[in-house]
């Protein structure tokens, strides 16, 4: 049982390296964050991807920051500078008459068009996907925003930073035992842009898979992602506690029901002698190896922490004590120290450290890359490895429309001045 | 034998084989059913989910009733082969000749062990097979062993650093990063499936989940590399919006508004009822917003506090403000938004009833992704497996059930 594109001419990925969208065009038209990690994604699995950016400001992330040495530069964008890497860059807006015809032409050469814009605005535009696939019936297009395209919610405003409220990822945080005591703390949204990468990340599987299809039956397909949902995904068993078992879940310093116990006992992040751990050791076995490692303390003698039952009544009380146990010792030795008795426990690690990672290291996950403008930038590779082929390896950034020549003159065949009228008039 | 109809979705055709537990590697199955691929999970009573939960006595279903186990496994076949016989590891090459992808998340030794290692089932088994370890940093290196969970992937990643509030510890982060490993594992599936079926030749991926969410890192690894230093928590707050998350009436609602420039700021004074707010000297420029937001928050905060938050929502949109609801599971499983869009279904468990979903989250125009069903009985499919895909007569699968074979 096997799909029917399964025997079409095989041929060798190039050089051993994993690139299954060689030769496949993207289009992408989105801004800051969540589409262009579906644009980076694609072109880190080998896709040709065309960015359109706004004429002479770019796409926002340019102006997001943070920047190299904390001057603002677009084209040194720390925000930027991650998502657009492999990619080709040009400034046109699409928004306007001239800008639309080159839009159409550049959808003419693409197989996947990826957008962001807000839906009335490409109605408004005459640019929805019921007029494109007109032009281009095979045309993939996946369109990311805040609430989808259809319902009462599709026009409400949000930025990328209040998502995790919107689909009820916020409401749970914060979670952890150490903000119990905490009781003004309000729900926190996810941090960062971590929401974001995540809609853009369930996006990216939503166009293989329409990519994939296209390949056996040669259609082309709408496909509707709202961050709402896409934030809701994740976070799918809290959601479904309410219709199925009526429990709403709730941040870790809200009112509870008298007596609740917490479901993991001993487990929390807690803090050491260099920062904090995360420690886990649910598997029957581990507390055991754990109170061994902390040099079996007098309390580990205790039938209040011998007898499973028992200790779970004092969960608060045996947990202080194992931080307490916990506290003399830096990250690392308790990373390698409780996992070699096979506990589950890792360092909360910086980014700093998790660019020194050994782990990381040794898989060779970071690959430097010399940005022009901002240097050596470690970029991760695939979050894989595979058997039969080597990582690709990152590519650089773009520059603001620095390959407007290229893809309109060199591609599209518009002459030298007809750029530069178009130039003028900031179209592109 | 070939199909081109795609009526079940994308993947309408592939075959995929499970034999994930818990969180991570389920989601990631799940997230296939709902993209047409025919899922079929091996389980064994000799080495059952823990999401299965405890047996219910004197039930003629006794592993059947796990709520947990019932969302992260809707949709998928249930068969029982016991991994511990040579016979049933027999069983299962036999298997995996006539499907498109395996994937586990047991550490790679454990697998070698069984007979199950990758180069024995490309070269021997099925060279077109997409094999996949879901381990937590991957199944090379020095931490390959180490034991993981979905705070520790979020841990390694630089997630949880940046987590909390600032001065205070970061959150723990249960759950979800499995399920955002679980998206990774379907980007890495599919995009071997195509190269498959580009060059003809199966692949091993061995994929990390701590990796994976450091993808979600990926802006400050970079910060860290240009300015040597890493960024911390921000709480509620964002380096440009005046945002925040405010308390609302009625029991534990709240609502987040951010406001990006003067314009919105004006705008929110004036939904406010506080137009006078608007030329408050300490609040005149979204800079000094910014610097001044502790002074700022219990303002907007006094005036929520009497107010429904689905209302006054409305109220800040209709005026081109970004207030949202801060929803819980149960205000979005009231949103009339959500139902219009379809965004939740029910499926019907023959134990334990309906059961309604957060539905997938994509809607494709010609090829929806849709659920596939319930969760599926313990074996429910064994029938289906061993008569009909592998065409063994009934006394046969019968006696290996009786030997413990298939379990």
């Amino acid at each position: 049982m096997t799909q029917g594109h399964a025997d079409t001419v095989a041929q060798p990925a190039p050089h051993g390296v994993f690139a299954p969208l060689a030769g496949r065009r993207v289009l992408e038209w989105c801004s800051y964050a969540a589409g262009p990690m579906t644009g980076k994604i694609l072109a880190a699995l080998g896709a040709d991807v065309i960015k359109i950016e706004a004429p002479l400001v770019g796409d926002e992330a340019r102006a997001a920051g943070p920047f190299l040495h904390d001057e603002p530069d677009p084209e040194t964008s720390a925000l930027y500078l991650y998502l657009n890497n492999g990619k080709r860059s040009v400034t046109l807006d699409p928004t306007t008459t001239d800008g639309r015809r080159i839009f159409l032409r550049l959808l003419d050469w693409a197989e996947l068009l990826v957008e962001d814009r807000p839906p009335a605005l490409m109605e408004r535009c005459d640019l929805s996907y019921a007029t494109l696939s007109q032009a281009k019936p095979d045309l993939v297009m996946l369109s990311i925003t805040p609430f989808g395209q259809t319902g009462p919610y599709r026009d409400l405003k949000i930025y990328p930073s209040q998502t995790s409220h919107a689909g009820g990822a916020a409401y749970s945080q914060p979670n952890g035992f150490l903000y119990e005591a905490e009781l003004d703390i309000p729900p926190t949204q996810w941090p960062r842009l971590v929401s974001e990468y995540s809609a853009g990340t369930e996006a990216a599987l939503g166009a293989l898979a329409a990519l994939l299809a296209k390949d056996v039956s040669g259609r082309g397909q709408h496909i509707d992602v709202s961050k709402q949902e896409t934030q809701m995904h994740p976070i799918r068993t809290e959601i479904d506690s309410y219709p199925n078992e009526g429990i709403v879940r709730k941040r870790q310093n809200a009112p509870r029901p008298a007596g609740t116990i917490d479901r993991f006992s001993i487990s929390g992040t807690m803090p050491c002698a260099d920062g904090y751990v995360t420690l886990w050791p649910l598997v029957s076995y581990m507390p055991a190896n754990l109170v061994e490692w902390l040099g079996t303390p007098a309390w580990s003698q205790d039938e209040r922490w011998t007898d499973l039952a028992i200790r779970q009544q004092h969960s608060t009380e045996f947990r202080g004590l194992v931080m307490e146990g916990l506290l003399p010792y830096t990250k690392a030795e308790i990373y390698d120290g409780l996992q070699a008795k096979n506990v589950s426990v890792a360092p909360v690690y910086s980014a700093e450290e998790v660019l020194r990672a050994r782990q990381l290291e040794f898989r060779k996950f970071f690959h430097t890359v010399q940005d022009p403008d901002a240097g050596a930038l470690p970029y991760a590779t695939l979050p894989f490895k595979l058997s039969n082929a080597g990582d690709p390896t990152p590519r650089v950034a773009p520059r603001l429309g620095a390959h407007n020549q290229e893809v309109f003159v060199g591609m599209l065949g518009l002459t030298g001045p007809e750029l530069a009228a178009l130039h003028a008039l900031r179209v592109v | 034998m070939t199909t081109t109809d795609l009526s079940n979705g994308p993947l309408s055709g592939l075959r995929v084989i499970d034999l994930t537990q818990v969180f991570a590697g389920p989601s990631c199955g799940l997230l296939l059913t709902y993209l047409g691929a025919e899922v079929i999970k091996l389980e064994s009573l000799s080495h059952l989910d823990s999401t299965r939960g405890q047996p219910i006595p004197d039930d003629p279903h006794p592993w059947d009733h796990a709520p947990l186990w019932n969302e992260m496994n809707a949709g998928k076949k249930s068969v029982q082969v016991n991994l511990k016989s040579p016979q049933g590891v027999a069983l299962v090459k036999e298997l995996l000749k006539k499907s498109d992808v395996f994937f586990y998340n047991m550490r790679q030794n454990a697998v070698d062990r069984m007979g199950l290692d990758y180069q024995t089932l490309l070269e021997q088994v099925n060279p077109r097979l997409v094999i996949m370890c879901m381990a937590g940093s991957g199944s090379t290196g020095p931490e390959k062993d180490y034991a993981g969970y979905a705070p520790t992937f979020a841990a390694l990643s630089g997630i949880s650093y940046v987590s909390g509030w600032p001065g205070k510890p970061p959150f723990e982060f249960t759950g979800w990063p499995d399920l955002e490993v679980g998206v990774w594992g379907g980007i890495a599936l599919v995009a071997a499936i195509m190269e498959r079926n580009r060059t003809g030749h199966g692949t091993f991926i061995d994929l990390a989940g701590n990796e994976a969410l450091t993808w979600y890192t990926g802006e400050h690894l970079l910060e860290a590399a240009m300015n040597g230093r890493s960024p911390g928590p921000l709480g509620n707050r964002h380096e440009t919006l005046v945002q925040g998350c405010y308390r609302c009436a009625g029991d534990e609602r709240f609502l987040s508004i951010a406001v990006g420039d003067d314009a919105e700021w004006v705008a929110l004074c004036g939904v406010m009822g506080q137009p006078a707010l608007a030329s408050d000297a300490r609040f005149a420029t979204q800079s000094l917003r910014l610097r001044n937001q502790d002074a700022l928050d219990p303002i907007i905060e006094a005036w929520t506090t009497t107010q429904e938050n689905l209302a006054l929502s409305e109220r800040l949109q209709a005026a081109g403000v970004a207030g949202i609801p801060t929803f819980s599971g149960e205000e979005l499983y009231a949103l009339p938004h959500l139902w219009e869009r379809e965004a939740f279904h029910t499926v019907v468990h023959p134990v334990t009833g309906g059961r309604t979903m957060v539905a997938p989250p994509w809607k494709f125009s010609a090829t929806p992704a849709t659920s596939r069903g319930a969760g599926p009985l313990l074996g429910e499919h064994n029938a289906y497996v061993f008569g009909e895909i592998l065409g063994m007569p009934q006394d046969e699968i019968e006696r290996l059930q009786r030997e413990g074979v298939l379990n």
